[in-house]
C-alpha cells in the first residue's frame, strides 16, 4: 500500500457498508486531481514513513501533523471526503444504510407533502408585531 | 452581441439590480445597453443533474470566487475579512447562486436612528418602496402566504407556500409552544408554474441552478422581458472605468470585450449594479482629475460601511430522519420573534431565525450545518448519526455600519486583465457578537423544544458574505453620503447606483427584494427626469 493510500485509510477506514478509501482507489484519484493533488503531496511529504506504522501509531502521527498545520491538513481532509462521498460505491453505501437516493437530485427531485396552511392558525391569530416608523 | 458606440443608458452588471433597471427602462422605450462580466448559464446543465454535483459545489461552483476561480470572476483579497465574499458573475449575477429566501425589510429597518438611536435613517421609508416591492414580486414570482402579523400587509403571493418538510414542521410546532412568532417564508421559487417557468421539484441545492426554472434568477425573469423590450446585453464585458468630462459629467464606460480588447461605450446615463464589492471597486478605479479619490467619493465613503449579515448557526440532530436534503435548502419558515430592538437583551436591533434544511452526503461530511465529521475510526458512525437527521436555524443579524469595514483596491492583486482587485477588510463589533450569542441561545431552545437530542452551534459562519451592502450609501447630504435618495452620485448625477451598495443600514433580512425595489425606484426617477 502506498503512503497516500495508508493515510487515506486512516481517515476513512470503512465500516459496515462503507468501504475503506483504498477500496475505492482514492489515492490514485487524489494524486491525479488538479485541485486536490497539492494537498495530498503536502501531507504525504509530512508523513514520511507513516505507511510502515501500526494503525494506532499511524493515527497518532497524523494527528500530530494535523495539529502542526490545521489548515493544510484540513484541506487534505476536505479533498479526501470530496472524492470519497462522490464515488458511486460510497454513495451506494449511503443509500444502503440510510435510504438516501444515490443519484443526482435532478431531474427527479423529491416528493414532499404540500404546506398545510392550518399550521398557521396560531401565528395568524397573534397581534401585530412590527413597529411603525416615522 | 457587439456593443454600440453609444447608448442612452449603459448598465454595468446584469444581476438582481441591473436586470430590474434594464427591464424598467427598456419597457418605457429607453435605449439601454448592459455590460456583464460573465456569460449566460444554461440551467439544463446544472451540476445537480450530475452524480458529482456535491463535488462541483465544493470546487467549480463554489460560491466564493476565490475558490471557484471561474474565468468570468475576479479575485477578492479576503485575508482581512472575518466573513468571506460570495458572489457570482454571469447574466443573472448572484441570483444564479442563491437560496432565494425573499423577505422584505420592515418599516423600522429604514429608521433605525429615529427609533433606536443607532446608525442612520434611510432617506426613504417602507411605504416609498412598497409599490416597487409589489412590482418586483410579480416579475420574480414569489411563493408564500400573505397575512403575517409580523410584517406589513402585502398582495397575494404569486404561488402557494413551498412544502416546509419535517424539520421545519417540528420547529413550527416548537415556536407555537414557546409562543414565538413564525411564518412560512416568502421565496423566489415557484411552488406552481408561474411566469413561463416550472414548479419546484424539491431537489435541494437551489444554489447550483434550477433546470425546471422554478428558482427565480434574473436571467430567467427580468432579462427575457428586457430583451424583448429592446434592451441590449453584452456578455463577457469586463468594465474597468467610468470616464468623465472636465465638468465631472460621466461620459462613457471603458471595458475589455470577450477577446480582451479595450473598448468604450459613450452614454448619457450610467447605472452601476455590480454588488457592494464590484461597484465600489469600479468607483475607486474611476479616479480622475477633480475626483482623485474615486468617482463620487467627496464624502470619502465609497467602499466604506461594508455590511453583511453576520450569521450564527444552530443545528439540531434528531433521533429519527427528517430528510432535510429534500426541499429548497434555504427556505421554509422564519421566526422574527427577536427582530425589533429590546434594550434589555444587551444589544441594539435584532435578528431573524431562518429554518434551513440540510445537505447531501458530501456536504454533511465536510461540514456545512454541523462541523466537519471527524476522520478516523468513528467517522462512519458519526456520519450515520447525523445524515438526514438534522435541521438548522440561522441567526441572521443586523450589521450596523462602521467605516473601518470597507472595500479598497488591493495594491498587488489583479484580475486576469491586470485590473486591480478589490480588498475586503471586515470585523464584527461587540453588538453583533452579543446578538449572535443571544440568538444562538434562543435557537437552541427552539431546537430542543422541537425534539433535537443534540444541538451544535457555530458562532459565525465565515463563508456567508453573500449580502454585500452599504459601500456607496444614499443620503441627503453630499458630505455624509455617496448618492442621493434615488441612487444618483451627488457629484456626478448622471451616474446611478441601483444595487445593494446604496443601503444605509442592512436590516437583518435577505436584501434582494429591497435592492431590486430600489433599482426599480431609481429607474422610475430616471424616467421622470426624461419626461417619459
Amino acid at each position: 500500500m502506498t503512503r497516500l493510500a495508508a493515510i487515506l485509510d486512516a481517515l476513512l477506514p470503512g465500516d459496515g457498508a462503507f468501504p475503506p478509501a483504498s477500496g475505492l482507489g482514492l489515492a490514485e484519484a487524489m494524486a491525479a486531481h488538479p485541485r486536490f493533488a497539492p494537498a495530498a503531496e503536502c501531507v504525504a511529504a509530512a508523513a514520511e514513513g507513516v505507511e510502515t506504522l501500526a494503525t494506532e501509531a499511524r493515527e497518532a502521527r497524523l494527528r500530530e501533523i494535523e495539529t502542526a498545520d490545521p489548515a493544510g491538513f484540513g484541506a487534505f481532509v476536505v479533498a479526501a471526503y470530496s472524492l470519497y462521498y462522490t464515488h458511486p460505491e460510497a454513495l451506494a453505501a449511503v443509500e444502503r444504510e440510510t435510504g438516501y437516493k444515490a443519484g443526482p437530485p435532478q431531474p427527479g427531485g423529491y416528493a414532499l407533502a404540500p404546506f398545510d396552511a392550518a399550521l398557521l392558525a396560531g401565528p395568524r391569530g397573534r397581534a401585530k408585531r412590527w413597529r411603525d416608523a416615522p | 452581441m457587439i456593443a454600440p458606440e453609444r447608448d442612452d443608458v449603459v448598465i454595468v452588471g446584469a444581476g438582481a439590480g441591473g436586470a430590474a433597471a434594464a427591464w424598467r427602462l427598456a419597457s418605457a422605450g429607453v435605449s439601454v445597453t448592459c455590460l456583464e462580466q460573465g456569460g449566460w448559464v444554461d440551467h439544463r446543465e446544472t451540476p445537480s443533474t450530475r452524480a458529482d454535483w456535491e463535488l462541483a459545489r465544493q470546487t467549480t461552483h463554489h460560491p466564493n470566487p476565490n475558490t471557484r476561480a471561474n474565468p468570468w470572476d475576479y479575485p477578492v483579497e479576503q485575508s482581512g475579512a472575518a466573513i468571506k465574499p460570495l458572489m457570482y458573475n454571469a447574466v443573472g449575477g448572484s441570483t444564479l447562486h442563491w437560496g432565494a429566501h425573499f423577505p422584505r425589510f420592515r418599516p423600522s429597518d429604514f429608521k433605525v436612528r429615529s427609533l433606536d438611536g443607532v446608525a442612520d435613517d434611510w432617506p426613504l421609508s417602507y411605504d416609498d418602496l412598497a409599490p416597487h416591492y409589489e412590482a418586483n414580486d410579480r416579475i420574480m414570482g414569489v411563493s408564500g402566504l400573505a397575512g403575517d402579523p409580523g410584517n406589513p400587509p402585502r398582495g397575494p403571493r404569486q404561488t402557494p407556500p413551498l412544502p416546509i418538510g419535517e424539520g421545519a414542521r417540528r420547529l413550527a410546532a416548537a415556536f407555537d409552544r414557546l409562543g414565538w412568532h413564525w411564518w412560512v417564508s416568502d421565496a423566489a421559487i415557484n411552488a406552481a408554474p408561474y411566469g413561463g417557468r416550472g414548479a419546484c421539484n424539491h431537489c435541494g441545492p437551489c444554489d447550483l441552478g434550477c433546470p425546471t426554472g422554478a428558482r427565480s434568477s434574473t436571467d430567467l425573469t427580468y432579462w427575457p422581458l428586457a430583451l424583448k423590450a429592446g434592451a441590449r446585453l453584452v456578455t463577457e464585458a469586463r468594465v474597468f472605468a467610468i470616464e468623465t468630462d472636465p465638468a465631472g459629467r460621466a461620459t462613457a464606460v471603458a471595458y475589455h470585450d470577450a477577446t480582451g480588447a479595450p473598448r468604450r461605450i459613450a452614454a448619457d446615463r450610467i447605472v452601476l449594479a455590480a454588488n457592494g464589492v464590484g461597484t465600489a471597486r469600479l468607483l475607486l478605479l474611476s479616479a480622475g482629475k477633480g475626483h482623485v479619490e474615486g468617482l463620487g467619493n467627496r464624502s470619502g465613503l465609497v467602499g466604506r460601511r461594508l455590511m453583511h449579515h453576520p450569521t450564527g448557526m444552530a443545528t439540531g440532530v434528531f433521533e429519527a430522519p427528517v430528510d432535510g436534503f429534500k426541499g429548497p435548502f434555504a427556505t421554509s419558515i422564519l421566526c422574527q420573534e427577536f427582530y425589533e430592538t429590546d434594550r434589555s437583551r444587551g444589544f441594539l436591533r435584532g435578528f431573524q431565525m431562518q429554518a434551513v434544511r440540510s445537505d447531501g452526503p458530501l456536504g454533511t461530511a465536510v461540514g456545512v450545518y454541523l462541523p466537519r465529521v471527524p476522520w478516523g475510526e468513528g467517522h462512519h458512525a458519526r456520519f450515520r448519526e447525523i445524515f438526514g437527521r438534522t435541521a438548522s436555524l440561522t441567526v441572521t443579524t443586523e450589521d450596523l455600519p462602521r467605516e473601518g469595514n470597507r472595500v479598497t483596491l488591493d495594491p498587488d492583486l489583479t484580475d486576469r486583465m491586470g485590473i486591480p482587485a478589490p480588498k475586503m477588510t471586515y470585523a464584527l463589533d461587540d453588538n453583533t457578537r452579543a446578538m449572535i450569542r443571544f440568538g444562538l441561545g434562543k435557537a437552541e431552545t427552539a431546537l430542543r423544544e422541537a425534539g433535537a437530542r443534540e444541538v451544535v452551534t457555530q458562532d459565525l459562519v465565515t463563508e456567508a458574505g453573500f449580502h454585500l451592502l452599504g459601500t456607496a450609501r444614499m443620503g441627503e447630504d453630499p458630505e455624509t453620503s455617496v448618492t442621493d435618495p434615488f441612487g444618483r452620485l451627488h457629484d456626478h448625477p448622471n451616474v446611478t447606483v441601483a444595487d445593494g451598495p446604496v443601503f444605509v443600514t442592512a436590516a437583518a433580512l435577505n436584501p434582494t427584494p429591497t435592492l431590486q425595489a430600489l433599482a426599480l425606484r431609481a429607474a422610475d426617477a430616471m424616467l421622470r427626469e426624461r419626461g417619459a
